[in-house]
């Protein structure tokens, strides 16, 4: 691939998103024809998305990150999966991709599942991008309702899946009122829901979708991650976005930002915990999910985090 | 009268330098390296019409100041945006070197229900330097960090700290220079 650019000289900065020297596909030469490793199918602009809505999300995207938790509009598109399947999370994928990433798809923690595979092969085939189920080996991980247990490191970005963007929706059904309730950062309502969780049950009894507080302005919906997840949002080295596509929002949480469940005084914040640990790797510090393993009652509780269980164990191989 | 190229590949380009704002934005006052540099138009450099074509088209209003007659041609060509007068509803505020800072409070600030409605200053400047200048701290600084921006206009600290003192209203800015950016959004707090 030639490539007329006049690149300067660079200097010992950070490089991004660099472009790849050679590579499957060119739409304007011969080079399109070449033998792709992977399996693509470039009757689609790269990414899927054409390139204004592309542009439509990055300054979405841009602000996102300058107003941290503000929920930025925009025209979400029709995209070859319905609402609910994390069109919001794949148009910001889609927008932000290049030759370079390696994508990882998790859903509910998850690598292999419907979801998770469909979307994995959905990017490889428009962008012929490398796809892993590493945590560490990624830059870009598009995620429906976990983080991952491995830390994540500078320079990834994550990308939610985000069904209700609006923290406020289910206690203030207008647009119009809640926009002015984060307007005047008039959040009282979401404490007495909470209360009423203390008046009902003794406890919050949120466990997930728990709202946060973004960098002490902005009330935001973290997605439906457990109230596990909530503490790796806070000052997270990672680029956190999301993505609500039958809402049409998107909103970020730049790294290194406070990120505060609420809660009481009296009432702190909490995380699930287990009395039983992972029964595949023995984790005692990872998120669990029941399994039920036949019709009389037994069961087994096990990484939802497929990827870290999976490293786990062949580490303790 | 010839007309300058643009991007040599259109969607790898913008997606590269795109992540690079993105990037630039989330950690403010870090320079990045911008990693295509297209043909500019004259008064316009090769760093700044990355940007503008990596941003503007035909959603955007595009604010130039007097007399760069040709990257206005540029720019209706190759991004198809609004060129306006009125810098106050500009999307866009693009400030070459050495020229007439704006009233930055002027510029579109967006409303307390829609403050992503703002203006984003593209501004060349002459250098960075992390030995000296001003410290930043908030979203995007494990901690405080400082950077010196060299070729600022003398006000234009006073005018943008008046511009961005009512959060979550406010002005974003990308200062390029040579093949670097750096990215500031309107909640790093700054010591002047």
């Amino acid at each position: 691939m030639k490539h007329s650019t006049s690149c300067k000289p660079q200097t010992g900065l950070h490089r991004e998103g660099g472009r790849a020297a050679t590579g499957p596909y060119s739409p304007y030469g011969e080079e399109a024809h070449s033998d792709a490793d992977k399996a693509s199918n470039w009757r689609y602009n790269f990414g899927y998305l054409d390139e204004n809505t592309k542009r439509m999300l990055r300054r979405g995207l841009l602000k996102a990150v300058a107003i941290p938790g503000y929920q930025v509009p925009f025209g979400s598109r029709e995209m070859p999966l319905p609402y609910g399947w994390g069109t919001g999370g794949i148009q910001l994928t889609a927008s932000l991709i290049g030759r370079q990433d390696v994508l990882k798809v998790i859903d509910q923690g998850a690598d292999d599942t419907t979801n998770a595979v469909n979307i994995r092969r959905f990017f490889g085939r428009v962008c012929g991008v490398d796809t892993t189920e590493k945590s560490a080996d990624a830059t870009l991980i598009q995620t429906r309702h976990r983080i991952p247990e491995t830390p994540l490191k500078a320079g990834q970005i994550v990308v939610f899946q985000v069904p209700e963007p609006e923290p406020l929706r289910l206690l203030e059904a207008s647009e119009v009122e809640t926009r002015k309730l984060h307007a005047h950062q008039e959040y009282g309502l979401m404490h007495v829901k909470l209360y009423e969780d203390i008046a009902r049950f003794g406890h919050i009894a949120t466990s997930y979708d728990y709202p946060v507080r973004v960098n002490g302005r902005y009330l935001a919906s973290p997605s439906p991650i457990p109230k596990f997840d909530n503490p790796k949002l806070h000052q997270s080295p990672a680029l956190l976005l999301f993505g609500a596509g039958r809402e049409k929002r998107l909103y970020a949480i730049p790294p290194y930002t406070d990120v505060d469940s609420l809660a009481f005084d009296d009432h702190p914040f909490e995380i699930q915990a287990w009395d039983t640990s992972c029964a595949l790797c023995g984790s005692h510090d990872s998120y669990l999910d029941e399994i039920v393993t036949d019709d009389a009652g037994s069961r087994m509780f096990v990484c939802s985090d497929t990827d870290y269980c999976t490293s786990r164990r062949e580490d303790a191989r | 009268m010839m007309l300058t190229a643009a991007f040599a590949q259109p969607v790898d380009d913008a997606q590269a330098t795109f992540r690079t704002l993105l990037s630039a934005l989330s950690e403010p006052l870090l320079p990045r390296a911008l990693p295509v540099f297209p043909d500019a138009p004259a008064g316009v450099s090769p760093a700044a019409a990355a940007l503008l074509l990596t941003l503007a088209d035909a959603d955007t209003a595009v604010w130039l100041p007097d007399g760069l007659a040709d990257a206005a041609a540029w720019l209706r060509f190759h991004a198809g945006c609004v060129l306006v007068s009125d810098i106050a509803v500009a999307d866009f505020v693009y400030l070459p070197q050495r020229s007439a800072l704006p009233d930055l409070p002027t510029l579109k600030r967006g409303s307390a229900d829609y403050p992503d409605r703002s203006a984003t200053l593209i501004v060349d400047v002459a250098g960075f330097d992390r030995a000296a200048g001003v410290t930043g701290s908030g979203p995007g600084f494990a901690a405080p960090r400082r950077l010196g921006i060299q070729g600022l206009a003398g006000d234009f600290w006073p005018q943008w700290t008046r511009a961005n003192c009512a959060f979550p209203l406010g002005i974003d800015a990308f200062f390029v220079a040579r093949d670097a950016v750096v990215g500031l959004p309107r909640t790093t707090r700054l010591e002047l």
